[in-house]
């Protein structure tokens, strides 16, 4: 059996009247990705800060590396490397200071000049950080959580305003992380993150985990049926007054009826324009358990 | 872990424009524009008391050359004990005494004349003696057509007793910017920064990190004590070079006292950072500290022009101990043994506030 790294059972955090968090329960096994994905204000971050031992719980048990957080956070921290969705760092050190100060906290600590190459930030050592691009300094503050070489990192929200190329540099970068074995909780509102980095997800809203799984299993059981788009003209029709027309298909059998559906169109004397298969993601699975759309 | 921290937290000071301005050139703005307009500046005129002891024709000659010379700046009619003792208050920089039998002893082919002067400035002796040898020579020329004049000149050192009420006002002054630049960085760059670091989330990002909130504000204290060390060269620097006081500076005592000034208004700054959440609550509270102990205790002014009811809240704040004790030992020259309350009572202050904000420091604010 895989080490549970994270276990959460029946977290529950309320803010004066807003219940923040009504009851959750998972496990992080050891080298998964594990990534919650959820609108603002759904839980996710709160659950984060609560596992990292920023914040208190009211109620529920939290483990990590089956030390509980409150009790044990002192030997929790050595091994943990945490990017917190807002902060900002000291501005008049430069790239390399920040690293070698925050590596100063830690007994066991990595190179810092591989950490710069890996995060592509060499060429930048000595520049203060006030001068980084947004994409930089993201790329800084999560090679800030590599200092003490982590079993695991929390990314919250890694991606949230970068430029898509800066987006792509950091799931690589996740993804390098991910196959070095380090176990990595991730947050983000970014479905196409999801389906790329995680081994398994948990989708939050309102406080609740309302499913959680591979992303595989959850488009299969949520994310409901694939489409066909198909625009045709009919040609039994007068040709002067024939138009194309959109149909839309609800395939129930994963697709595989695609083909017939297509001839039958034929039969009927139809002339078929264009075709479009669209295969439910992430994204349909949120909308399907959630009501909205998950964008903001 | 401490130690790399300090480095960066001085580093971050260096390179901090703003924070140069009011912790090292916004205390020397404070110097040049007291010690310019109360300190004594512009040309240079030694205060020189005349003591006559004799008369004649001579003597009045040499009276009148000193008088019109307008070299000195002459103080006459004073009792020989009134001069000494202006030297010795330092109110004086030398007496010029013509003694009673100067004109019969001139006649008789060699006279004396008596110069007191501080001892500690013997070029002082040395200008009046060849000022008034040099007016001498010109009158017998004319009088009574002497080449030479037989006068020898007996240079007495006083040894000037030193207390703040007699020293000048740039000597009194100075301990009190430099009590205001160590106050500018400990309530300023303490107590502004931590809720700036606390705003920009990077307090949250540490307390995910092994650090601890000691150390944490251990590096506050070390920055500001070594920050005092380089604040305390640079302004008695210029007090001694520009405004010509002359410190009696004890390098060990001296240390001593900046370490307690330094750590003292730190761990004030610790506090009102840890009270304060947000930077404008804490620019609020830094100002309650700041004025206060500014203007209450005998920063500017001596405390006995102080009204009685100030005189008595200064007693209590930091900011008189520190003053008191660096005017003490720069001044006076004051023994540790003396300036050893003083340190007591800034001691009290440091565990006091230290205690304080240790209970009340907190990485992260729940919301």
């Amino acid at each position: 059996m895989v080490e549970s790294v994270i276990e959460v059972s029946n977290l529950k955090k309320t803010y004066g009247e807003i219940k923040a968090l009504k009851g959750i329960s998972f496990e992080v096994k050891k080298r998964e990705v594990f990534t919650f994905i959820g609108p603002n204000g759904a839980g996710k971050t709160t659950t984060l800060e609560i596992i990292e031992g920023l914040r208190k719980k009211d109620s529920g048990k939290v483990r990590v590396f089956g030390e509980d957080v409150e009790k044990g956070i002192s030997k929790i921290r050595p091994k943990i490397g945490v990017q917190l969705q807002h902060g900002a760092l000291y501005e008049r050190l430069t790239v390399k200071e920040i690293l070698s100060l925050f590596a100063s906290f830690y007994k066991k600590r990595v190179n810092i000049d591989s950490i710069l190459e890996r995060v592509a930030l060499k060429e930048l050592a000595h520049k203060w950080t006030e001068t980084l691009s947004g994409g930089q300094l993201q790329r800084l503050r999560i090679a800030a959580t590599l200092v003490n070489d982590p079993e695991l990192l929390f990314l919250d929200e890694p991606t949230t305003g970068l430029d898509p190329q800066s987006r792509r540099y950091i799931w690589s970068m996740i993804e390098d992380l991910r196959k070095e074995g380090k176990t990595i909780l991730l947050t983000t509102h970014y479905m196409e993150e999801a389906e790329k980095l995680a081994n398994r997800v948990a989708i939050i809203d309102g406080g609740k985990i309302l499913a959680m799984g591979t992303s595989e299993d959850l488009i299969t059981k949520c994310g409901g049926e694939a489409v066909m788009y198909v625009r045709a003209i009919d040609k039994k029709k007068d040709s002067k007054k024939s138009e194309e027309k959109e149909y839309r298909i609800n395939l129930k059998n994963s697709g595989f009826e695609a083909p017939q559906t297509l001839q039958d169109f034929t039969e009927k004397g139809m002339e078929v324009k264009y075709v479009e298969i669209k295969t439910p993601g992430l994204e349909d699975v949120f909308i399907n358990l959630t009501g909205k759309e998950l964008r903001d | 872990m401490l130690v790399k921290f300090i480095i960066y937290r001085i580093k971050m000071f260096l390179r901090d424009k703003l924070a140069l301005f009011w912790t090292i050139v916004f205390p020397l703005l404070f110097v040049f524009i007291f010690c310019g307009i109360l300190g004594r500046s512009g040309e240079f005129k030694l205060n020189v008391a005349l003591v006559v002891q004799d008369s004649g024709s001579i003597v009045d000659q040499l009276v009148q050359g000193l008088e019109k010379g307008e070299i000195f700046k002459l103080n006459e009619g004073l009792s020989l004990e009134e001069a000494k003792e202006g030297v010795e208050k330092g109110r004086i920089d030398a007496v010029l005494v013509i003694p009673k039998d100067f004109s019969s002893s001139l006649f008789a082919g060699g006279a004396n004349l008596i110069v007191y002067y501080d001892k500690t400035r013997t070029q002082n002796a040395q200008i009046v003696s060849s000022v008034f040898q040099q007016l001498a020579l010109e009158i017998s020329k004319k009088t009574l057509g002497l080449k030479k004049f037989p006068v020898e000149v007996d240079l007495e050192g006083i040894a000037r007793k030193r207390s703040i009420e007699n020293a000048s006002y740039s000597a009194f002054f100075i301990p009190g910017a430099l009590t205001v630049a160590l106050m500018s960085m400990g309530l300023f760059g303490v107590g502004g920064g931590i809720p700036h670091e606390r705003e920009k989330g990077l307090l949250r990002k540490l307390a995910t990190t092994p650090l601890k909130k000691l150390y944490y504000g251990l590096a506050f204290m070390f920055q500001s004590a070594i920050v005092a060390l380089v604040q305390a060269i640079i302004i008695i620097g210029i007090g001694a070079l520009i405004f010509k006081v002359s410190f009696l500076i004890k390098p060990l005592d001296l240390t001593v006292i900046l370490i307690f000034g330094g750590v003292i208004f730190a761990s004030l700054g610790f506090l009102i950072g840890s009270i304060a959440k947000t930077s404008k609550a804490a620019e609020g509270l830094i100002n309650v500290f700041y004025f206060p102990m500014m203007f209450l205790s005998p920063v500017f002014f001596p405390a006995s022009l102080l009204p009685p009811v100030i005189r008595k809240i200064s007693t209590v704040l930091p900011s008189t101990y520190l003053v008191n004790v660096l005017r003490k030992s720069l001044i006076m020259g004051s023994s540790f043994g003396q300036i050893f309350p003083d340190l007591i009572a800034l001691g009290i202050w440091i565990l006091g506030t230290a205690l304080l904000a240790s209970f009340i420091f907190h990485w992260a604010e729940e919301r």
